[in-house]
């Protein structure tokens, strides 16, 4: 009997250790083609600004300065009310900028033509008022969890819920005029209801994103932030920090709440999404962000 | 006019047949050594025109022109006996045991159109099959059957003609069992030791049966010998341990039997734990399972008989994990409890009265802890899902003539269902900071139905099943009538051929909610209701069976096509598990459809020393959701377009046999993306814009063991298995996986990234060796 135990004991230990982890790299993942993706804004600080690439084959190795995502030439005309407005100028290779400043309740949408790619449309979007802040607090001089210095933020809102705003919490962090992604910690009691849909980086700014009914005439219990960023292969303080409140249309809320929902731990336990985007024959999104900055220097 | 000549036709049939002249034999056939009846038997006039099969508790009625008649009674592993009966009274049939040969599948000779819609395989074959641990697996090894697939690799979880897993009604001794699977569903929660037959239902579905769409899983257990000795059994495997033991209460009148397993998968994961534990830092996973299963047989009066039922079991599985000050655990507990009481009495030599009452509950609790020691927080979920059946049924079955069958009776369900009972408590330096408790309705269902089934041969090459049931299904203000006709219709032109049609209608009052991408338990049970309707499927078959008995090769080929509607699902994207920010019926999408349809194929040759078996299934299998896919159809995830299996069976000696299977599936359904972009945070984003387009790679394995059986004394028998799973080591996948890393690695911004497919292989050539011991 010892040695049918003993037997036993070596196939379990064989049947733990079988597991194994193949790369296939032959698998056939059919690709949809090349279509244009559309990251687009509107704001009233910062005007209209696209950053405009294409989509690419779902596996496979890519190198930055080896393959260019950015698409470059195209036309891209902005509409007010179903009004063309302009034409955007290309800045840089991808990114298209016109200087305007939206009015709220104002709808408005693109259309981008590129060579070589079906024509996209973004569908309207409208402009958002402000959020209604009664003040933001900031602090500094002490330490986050892992002993770096820190500071904090702690809007006051007084917006009703019945307001039907979605939120972000825009944050910008830097070094001379670098753009820098930095550390935010929330606070233990941060978001009990979970209410943040996401995050997302666009323009030079880190947002937090929140779904509707979270604020009501009350202070968030924000949240503290590392003083310091990744300077190349340096960890060194910021030496400037923004702190916007953005009000934003629905379709970038609905969009971070799909990539979310999308990626990570969610597949866990959750089924798989299609993509969300209000561009037509393409991706991306194009929303409205109506901002009110803070600007803390150190 | 042609609606009077119609009338009068079928009342000139329904003369013809109730005028006929005959006798009915009726009586119990049963173990000589043991008195243990046998489930099953087959019971036949002398020329093999005509013949019936013994029911759980032994008993048969044969219905024969006149007296004396010649019958013969057989039972695999017992000697045929050949009898003349003279008159017309009760029968006690006993068979004497034979020695078996582990390979042999006695030629069962059920009815022709027996063979269609039913899947009636030998417990004892099915015992031979191997198995991913040694150990026999009946659930798993049904899967050779046509039109029957795993869930998955490795699962003993079955789907049945594209339906879902719970679409499967699995009666264990008449108790409905919800989830009767250990380990994450790789092997079933039933003792082989205990059971006795299974008979599965794939379509022309008997009227007493209901409240699943697309299958009927019907096991019996044993019935423990009313006189002789006790008979133990012991088995070892790779995983678990089994014990089983069966012997007589009270000679000739009560037995027992009773059956429990334990795996020691735990001791094998302990060292690990107890390693983490003392370092303060790691990580470990812990799995400890068993189940146990017991009956009471008894007889009552001179003709009634009596059964009590239980079946328990549990899963625990616990993974920790510690680093630094960060500790998070994740623990699940499942597991089902089920008792039941069923008596049977002939009530005259043509009426059997059936009544049982019976508890099902199956219960799932998923916890999830973090806590920080440094900064004193403690985050705890608890997400606890159960859901109870109370049943009722009374039933009866009338031999109204040699031709005609008349079951009728009665049943209610009351069903308790508690889905997603969320708890969330916060605690910071142990003070509790924030509390939640969610959605812990106890919702209960009633469900009464009445049913009526008439089996009535036209003519002797003729057979008509017509029949259906009524119920009403009444949830919290939410009524909903529910009528499920049964027409099926037999040609039976010899002894050796039968065709068979069939329109089935079934319905389910509760849904199941389980992830389409992930293979983590989720087990949520919710009830129907307005938003959510009873689930519907309706199902057309069209059957063949013949039996080459010269050549001894016998033939199936079924098609079917279903549909089904009101199926439920996840809303995508929102999590099944700790997810405190909706009610579960926010999450689900409803008013769901499905259709499936597909063609089947079994041969069974026999060979005297070999036997064969060769199973082919073409199916189809889509689901379409509002919000789901563009609202366009998709490939179900049991889609499987090809499944093929071939069993064979040598006998090398008198102790030494083998046994291989080979299957071959087409991959199954997965949702993949079809491009990916740079995000302006300069990070690959995929795209998904289709469910279920792109498969899993093939998936095939041949699995091969070598049984030694050997007779110790006259009471003690052992038997031993070694094997191997998946021989020729092909990595199947259990699921894909799309990674992506940054490019160099470590690199802080990345240069580019790289982005392929992983796929994960759990069981590549896999031994196995099991003992056993009968004494």
């Amino acid at each position: 009997m010892n040695n049918i135990f003993r037997t036993s004991f070596f196939f379990a230990l064989i049947l733990g250790a079988i597991a194994c982890n193949k790369r296939l790299d032959n698998y056939d993942l059919e690709y949809s083609g090349d279509k244009l993706v559309l990251f687009g804004n509107i704001s009233n600080e910062l005007g209209v600004t696209v950053y405009l690439t294409h989509t690419l084959p779902p596996t496979g190795t890519y190198y930055f300065d080896e393959i260019s995502v950015e698409v470059t030439g195209a036309t891209i005309v902005l509409s007010e009310n179903d009004v063309a407005i302009d034409t955007l100028t290309e800045l840089e290779p991808g990114t298209y900028f016109l200087s305007y400043s939206p009015v709220p309740g104002n709808s408005y949408s693109l259309s981008c033509e590129a060579s070589g790619f079906e024509t996209v449309y973004s569908t309207s979007v409208v402009f958002p008022e402000p959020i209604d802040l009664a003040s933001v607090i900031f602090s500094s001089g002490f330490e986050d969890q892992n002993g770096d210095p820190a500071c904090s933020v702690r809007p006051l809102f007084t917006d009703e819920v019945s307001n039907d705003n979605f939120y972000a919490f825009g944050f910008s962090f830097f070094i001379d005029d670098d753009f820098y992604v930095g550390n935010i910690y929330e606070t233990p009691d941060a978001d009990p209801l979970g209410c943040e849909s996401g995050v997302f980086v666009f323009n030079n700014s880190f947002l937090k994103l929140y779904s509707d009914n979270c604020f009501s005439g009350t202070a968030f219990p924000f949240t503290f932030i590392s003083n310091i960023v990744l300077h190349e292969t340096e960890i060194i303080p910021f030496d400037r920090f923004e702190f916007s409140t953005c009000a934003i249309s629905k379709e970038l809320s609905d969009f971070v709440s799909n990539q979310s929902e999308t990626s990570g731990i969610n597949l866990l336990f959750s089924d798989p999404k299609l993509n969300y985007t209000n561009i037509t024959n393409g991706f991306g999104v194009f929303w409205a962000q109506n901002d009110t900055t803070f600007v803390y220097h150190f | 006019m042609s609606v009077v000549k119609i009338i009068s036709t079928l009342f000139l049939c329904v003369c013809s047949i109730l005028s006929n002249a005959q006798v009915i034999l009726s009586g119990y056939v049963n173990d000589e050594t043991s008195s243990s009846v046998l489930i099953g038997a087959v019971v036949r006039s002398c020329e093999n025109t005509y013949g019936t099969t013994t029911d759980e508790f032994g008993y048969f009625k044969l219905i024969v022109d006149s007296l004396p008649v010649c019958i013969k009674v057989s039972y695999i592993g017992f000697e045929t006996k050949t009898l003349t009966i003279t008159s017309n009274t009760k029968l006690n049939i006993a068979l004497k045991g034979i020695e078996l040969d582990a390979v042999t599948v006695l030629g069962s000779s059920q009815n022709p159109d027996e063979h269609i819609n039913v899947t009636n395989i030998d417990v004892e074959k099915l015992k031979v099959i191997p198995s991913l641990t040694g150990e026999p697996d009946l659930m798993k090894a049904l899967a050779i059957a046509p039109g029957i697939s795993l869930a998955q690799e490795g699962s003993s979880v079955l789907v049945v003609r594209g339906g879902n897993p719970e679409q499967n009604l699995i009666l264990f001794d008449g108790i409905s069992i919800f989830n009767p699977n250990h380990l994450f569903g790789f092997f079933s929660a039933f003792n082989p030791s205990a059971i006795g037959n299974i008979k599965v239902y794939k379509g022309d579905f008997p009227a007493e049966y209901g409240g699943r769409l697309s299958s009927v899983i019907d096991i019996t257990t044993k019935e423990g010998p009313k006189k002789g000795y006790v008979n133990n059994e012991f088995t070892i495997g790779t995983l678990s341990s089994n014990i089983y033991s069966e012997g007589p209460l009270s000679k000739d009148k009560s037995s027992y039997a009773i059956g429990g397993r334990v795996s020691y998968l735990g001791l094998v994961l302990l060292p690990q734990q107890l390693i983490v534990k003392s370092n303060e830092s790691g990580t470990y996973t812990n799995y400890w399972l068993y189940d146990v299963n017991a009956n009471v047989n008894t007889n009552v009066g001179e003709k009634g008989k009596l059964k009590f039922s239980f079946f328990h079991n549990n899963d625990y599985f616990t993974q920790y994990d510690q680093v630094n000050d960060d500790v998070s655990k994740i623990a699940f507990n499942w597991g089902n409890t089920a008792a039941g009481v069923l008596y049977r009495l002939p009530v005259n030599d043509t009426t059997f009265l059936t009544a049982k009452i019976n508890f099902s509950a199956f219960r799932f609790n998923a916890a999830l802890e973090n806590t920080n020691a440094v900064e004193l927080t403690e985050n705890v979920y608890a997400d606890n899902s159960t859901i109870k059946n109370i049943n009722a049924s009374v039933g009866f079955e009338r031999q109204i003539t040699k031709r005609y069958i008349l079951s009728y009776g009665a049943s209610a369900d009351i069903i308790f269902i508690k889905p997603n009972s969320i708890n969330f408590n916060a605690y910071l330096d142990g003070n509790l900071v924030s509390s939640l408790d969610t959605f812990s309705n106890n919702n209960i269902s009633l469900v009464p139905w009445v049913y009526l089934d008439n089996e009535v041969f036209l003519k002797p090459t003729l057979k008509l099943h017509l029949g259906g049931r009524a119920g009403c299904f009444t949830n919290s203000g939410y009524a909903e009538w529910l009528l499920e006709p049964r027409i099926g219709f037999s040609i039976i032109p010899n002894d050796f051929t039968a065709w068979n049609f069939a329109l089935t209608k079934m319905h389910q009052s509760y849904h199941y909610l389980s992830l389409n991408s992930s293979t983590l338990p989720n087990e949520i049970w919710i009830p129907a209701t307005d938003q959510a309707p009873v689930e519907t499927a309706s199902q057309f078959s069209v059957g063949w069976f013949k039996n080459f008995s010269k050549i001894k090769l016998k033939v199936t080929a079924e098609a079917y096509y279903k549909n089904m509607s009101n199926l439920v699902a996840f809303v995508p994207g929102q999590a099944s598990l700790f997810n405190t920010a909706n009610n579960w019926s926010e999450r689900i999408v409803n008013y769901g459809l499905g259709t499936a349809y597909g063609f089947e194929l079994f041969v069974e040759k026999d060979l005297n020393r070999l036997n064969l078996t060769f199973e082919y299934t073409y199916g189809s299998s889509e689901r379409r959701f509002d919000g789901i896919n563009n609202d366009l159809y998709y490939p179900s995830k049991y889609d499987i377009t090809h499944d093929l299996g071939l069993t064979a069976g040598l006998v090398l000696s008198d102790k030494w046999s083998l046994q291989t299977l080979f299957v071959y599936q087409t991959g199954r359904p997965v949702t993949l993306p079809s491009a990916v972009f740079i995000d302006p945070g300069g990070l690959p984003s995929y795209i998904y814009d289709e469910i279920n387009a792109n498969r899993l790679p093939d998936y095939h394995r041949l699995d091969v063991s070598f049984i030694r059986e050997k007779q110790l004394s006259i009471y003690k028998f052992s038997k031993w298995t070694f094997g191997v799973y998946n021989v020729y080591a092909r990595s199947n996948p259990m699921y894909l996986e799309l990674n992506y890393s940054g490019l160099p690695q470590n690199a802080y911004p990345p240069l580019g990234y790289e982005s392929y497919i992983t796929q994960q292989t759990v069981f590549k050539f896999v031994p196995f060796i099991s003992y056993n011991l009968k004494f």
